[in-house]
């Protein structure tokens, strides 16, 4: 029996050291932002001083004065917030509407919003930069980092077949009492249907927080950019110090990392991967 | 009464009302620039006609000829593939590696699945950067590490024989736990007394793998290749933030290119007409990757 319970251990440092090597350069990362700029020269070789190093978190300090950090994590925040809160109700009304509603030319509609995921954004970057940053002025505005975003096919698709697998008592029931179908929306069968909706809202967030292409395009001001492409401008910023640099990286981390520990365990994975296969 | 009318009106339109926000965003944010960027590949639109309009012209199909003969979007393509075809298939082993030996709730196993799916939720501009301080020929704690085994510090990104190496490698270890993810949750669709036959068949874990897990995990790995693909085709971050390219172009890539000839040469209409093709190419994975599904599920 003791043997046993060795080797449960055995196996738990094994994975725990396995796990340490695939993370090295996120520990990485982590460790240079602690270290003082002389010994990130040294590399490797200062773990050597370990022990008389003074680890600091002035490396984050020094990003908050050579930048505007806040700025920059608060126009993220914004960014990733707007196209969630936006998307949540544009993409699901969009979908309930097609679960269970009459809609004029329903099927053919349904089948073109599906044809419209195959469309890599990379397709659309050039002409959208020319309609809203050239044609509608919306360089370095609001509006125009978000906007592309606002109503995503794939979310459409995918809730639509959550709203489908529902039970329609509730609903049925609801109308009976002459309820709007606005209201039964709103009431019943978007609190119904929060894992799936829940699931969208956390991959919105963590593929707009590391948006790249588009925030790119769209802003040509340091006073206008996302965690993602401030870290790009940081990087090349003289003087270069890494350890600057790592600090930066790690609080362009930390949200996303909030955001998907505190609700991991409400994502649905198995739905959205049977919705794509059709 | 009046407002009786308005209501009932509402009501029997609300499927209508309902989905109109979203079609007509996603008619504005897709549809019309999927047309533009096809009317704009055969145009010579640039910066310069943009301020002055009278040099627009048809161009028809020259942009896509010239690009053709381009021998910088010849390579990006190339190197894309490359790219494509190495990542497409070690990645997805990887993944399929890590969700069978983290398949189950035992803690250690808790603990690796997390350590495998960090790298995911950290932004591929974050690794890019982190990623060229760990490859920095003077500084980076590899070459260190290389010279402690008396092995000789290497270039890494700053050669044109390695870098593209480098940022394939570290895309497959970016990427691996998202795939691993979907095979755990494909794997989570097997039914339990597959398993317990086979346990009565005394059958090995490899032939469990063999016979139980990988064949009843065809779709999911067919829907996880051409997510990868597709995915592994848009490679830019990397390139744009770690070599911008080089050296000697060996990590151009398609959106790269397109990236270049729009912001750096202000030739919208040679990016447009790149737009199109890399449609094409997505369209054509796709449409094959697709047809390799059995019939059932397509429909």
């Amino acid at each position: 029996m003791s043997n046993k319970k060795f080797n449960k251990v055995l196996l738990l440092v094994t994975a725990i050291l396995l796990g340490i090597i695939f993370i090295t350069p996120l520990l990485w990362m982590v460790y240079t932002s602690l270290l003082p700029d002389e010994e990130v020269l040294h590399g490797i070789l200062s773990i050597k001083n370990l022990f008389s190093i003074k680890l600091s978190f002035q490396n984050y300090r020094d990003v908050f004065n050579r930048v505007p950090f806040f700025n920059t994590i608060g126009l993220t925040f914004l960014f990733t917030g707007t196209i969630a809160t936006i998307g949540l109700f544009v993409n699901s009304a969009c979908a309930y509407a097609f679960a269970r509603l009459p809609i004029p030319g329903g099927t053919i509609l349904f089948t073109l919003i599906t044809a419209l995921i195959i469309i890599p954004f990379e397709t659309l970057a050039i002409p959208l930069f020319l309609m809203l940053g050239v044609k509608c002025n919306l360089m370095n505005n609001f509006a125009g980092l978000f906007l592309p975003y606002c109503a995503k096919a794939f979310n459409i698709f995918f809730l639509r077949q959550y709203f489908l697998l529902l039970p329609k008592d509730l609903e049925e029931a609801a109308r009976i009492e002459d309820a709007s179908w606005y209201r039964i929306y709103f009431s019943i069968a978007l609190p119904l249907a929060k894992p799936a909706i829940i699931t969208c809202v956390i991959l919105d967030f963590i593929t707009h927080w590391s948006e790249y292409l588009w925030p790119l395009i769209i802003s040509n001001k340091s006073t206008f950019e996302t965690a993602q492409i401030g870290l790009g401008h940081f990087y090349t910023l003289p003087p270069i110090q890494w350890g600057d640099i790592m600090a930066y990286s790690v609080m362009a981390t930390i949200p996303m990392l909030l955001i998907f520990t505190l609700f991991q365990r409400h994502i649905v994975l198995t739905n959205a991967t049977e919705g794509l296969k059709g | 009464m009046k407002q009786l009318n308005v209501r009932s009106f509402l009501d029997r339109n609300a499927g209508l009302i309902l989905s109109i926000p979203a079609l007509f965003i996603l008619f504005l944010m897709v549809i019309v620039p999927f047309v533009m960027a096809l009317v704009t590949s055969f145009t010579n639109l640039s910066v310069k006609s943009l301020l002055n309009p009278n040099h627009l012209q048809i161009t028809g199909v020259s942009n896509y000829a010239s690009l053709l003969t381009d021998r910088a979007f010849l390579t990006a393509i190339q190197n894309t593939f490359f790219f494509t075809v190495l990542v497409v298939p070690l990645q997805t082993g990887l993944a399929l590696l890590f969700a069978v030996i983290v398949k189950g709730t035992a803690l250690w196993q808790k603990v690796l699945k997390t350590s495998f799916f960090l790298p995911v939720i950290t932004s591929m501009a974050v690794l890019s950067v982190v990623w060229t301080l760990l490859l920095n020929p003077s500084i980076g704690p590899i070459n260190t590490i290389l010279s402690l085994l008396s092995i000789e510090p290497q270039p890494f990104l700053t050669h044109k024989s390695q870098a593209m190496l480098c940022i394939i490698t570290m895309s497959i270890w970016q990427g691996a736990g998202f795939q691993m993810m979907v095979f755990l949750a494909g794997m989570q669709a097997i039914p339990k007394q597959l398993y317990e036959a086979a346990a009565i068949e005394h059958s090995s874990p490899w032939q469990n793998f063999r016979y139980v897990t990988f064949p009843l995990l065809r779709n999911t790995t067919i829907f996880v290749i051409l997510i990868t693909t597709i995915f592994a085709f848009k490679l830019f971050i990397q390139p744009h933030l770690i070599t911008q390219g080089g050296p000697q172009n060996a990590t151009m890539t398609i959106i790269l290119q397109l990236y270049n000839q729009a912001f750096v040469n202000g030739s919208y209409g040679k990016a447009s007409a790149i737009s199109i093709l890399f449609f094409v190419i997505v369209l054509t994975v796709s449409l094959v990757q697709r047809n390799l599904l059995p019939k059932e599920i397509k429909s």
